[in-house]
């Protein structure tokens, strides 16, 4: 053990404030007087901060595919799943629709013109790009050409991350919002849950996801980088340049080990 | 020939009472009553043994066990959520070791290997379908007997 314990510095994407606050608990334990600084932002906007010279001891993504395509190898050697997730239509149950809204007539809810619905920035936040290869699977699923581009044209909100319109949804200020299901749970909203065939939670429908794509900027200007379709998969990893190697890996043992997976299955995510 | 008949009845069912009763009481031995060698996974739609054969057959992570995963029953979706939920269990319970495995583009992931008990719970499920194979078969059989029966007195 290293003798610095004054500072573990965890940066980690919004969805996942609740469960990484609850293993630093575990973690006081055993080193009551060790003092955490605790970040969040969307997982993109987390990596590229990495990437631009910050300084983490620990950094925990709603998508293993943000190391692979921002952090890994320069900054990070290996990433480790450690859960999994679903995407969900969590709603206002004052909002407009709420009382009949179901998982086969969602979309002529909130392409109604009194409903205010939002989605993260999928430039910044996995669950930002996930909406988006979300309404591109349901025009499929649903046949009903021309879905993505009516819900691209008519969204009345875009935040960071989506921890943030999960608060703007539990506020008001929003009617509906493309969320994880633990963001959900964590926050206890209302939801629609869709079918498997476009939520990206079931390994076996990795192929009919990956006939989704999104285009967003990538790591240097002028450059363009393309997210395809998967199911969700939320990682963890140290940084080459932590300050604190072994006291990042006791969290990491935390966090995927049994009690970890307690905490993250009490707040709605799979431990896998 | 009523009276045949209705003898035939009675043992048809006598025969799916006790047929009932042997299901239940193995099905609660299953659960609640792990043998000494802890051989004892639960049969119940065949989940856990089926992820200790696709084990058995090669050590795998959780996402790849779900892509191979054929429930016995074609038409029930079994969920990711159930599965990694079983694999967890059985970790706890002895069946199934993990530990971190890189492959060479995709990140860590958490891969399954059996244990000694794991193969032990397996072989007794092996034998605890043979027992249920037999049961059924023999339920089919006595079936077709009493109908091929029934028509031959309706002649």
């Amino acid at each position: 053990m290293k003798s610095d314990m004054n500072s573990l510095k965890i940066l980690h994407a919004g969805a996942l404030r609740k469960p990484i606050k609850e293993c630093i608990h575990l973690l006081w334990e055993k080193y009551p007087d060790l003092k955490v600084d605790l970040e969040y932002a969307g997982s993109r906007a987390c990596a590229k901060a990495v990437a631009e010279g910050k300084v983490v001891d620990v950094i925990a993504l709603a998508d293993y595919k943000v190391f692979n395509d921002i952090l890994i190898p320069k900054f990070v050697d290996t990433s480790f799943v450690f859960a999994t997730d679903q995407m969900v239509l969590a709603f206002d149950e004052f909002a407009p629709g709420s009382r009949e809204i179901n998982a086969q007539n969602w979309m002529d809810v909130l392409l109604n013109n009194n409903v205010r619905y939002a989605r993260s920035d999928h430039r910044l936040d996995p669950c930002g790009y996930r909406t988006l290869i979300l309404w591109q699977l349901a025009e499929k699923y649903y046949g009903r050409p021309g879905l993505y581009e009516q819900l691209e044209n008519n969204w009345s909100n875009l935040y960071p991350k989506s921890i943030d319109l999960a608060v703007a949804l539990y506020e008001g200020k929003i009617d509906y919002g493309f969320v994880y299901l633990s963001v959900t749970i964590q926050m206890n909203l209302d939801y629609v849950q869709f079918p498997s065939e476009i939520n990206l939670s079931d390994p076996r429908l990795a192929g009919y996801y990956a006939q989704a794509k999104v285009t967003i900027e990538g790591n240097y200007p002028g450059l363009e980088a393309e997210i395809t379709g998967a199911p969700i998969e939320f990682a963890v990893a140290i940084p080459k340049n932590s300050n604190q190697k072994e006291l990042a890996q006791e969290f990491i043992d935390i966090l995927t080990g049994p009690a970890g997976e307690k905490i993250l299955e009490k707040n709605g995510l799979i431990p896998c | 020939m009523r009276i045949v008949l209705r003898f035939l009845l009675i043992i048809f069912l006598y025969y799916i009472i006790v047929l009932v009763s042997i299901q239940e009481v193995t099905r609660f031995q299953m659960t609640e009553n792990k043998t000494p060698s802890a051989a004892g996974i639960t049969l119940d739609k065949m989940i856990q043994p089926t992820l200790l054969l696709l084990i058995y057959a090669k050590p795998s992570h959780g996402y790849e066990l779900i892509q191979n995963f054929n429930a016995l029953d074609p038409t029930e979706i079994v969920e990711p959520a159930t599965i990694y939920r079983n694999l967890r269990r059985m970790e706890s319970e002895g069946y199934i070791i993990s530990k971190w495995k890189t492959s060479e583009a995709g990140p860590a992931r958490r891969q399954y290997e059996i244990t000694q008990q794991g193969v032990a719970a397996l072989e007794e499920a092996v034998v605890k379908l043979e027992h249920q194979k037999k049961q059924i078969e023999e339920f089919i059989n006595t079936f077709q007997d009493l109908k091929e029966g029934r028509r031959a007195s309706e002649k």
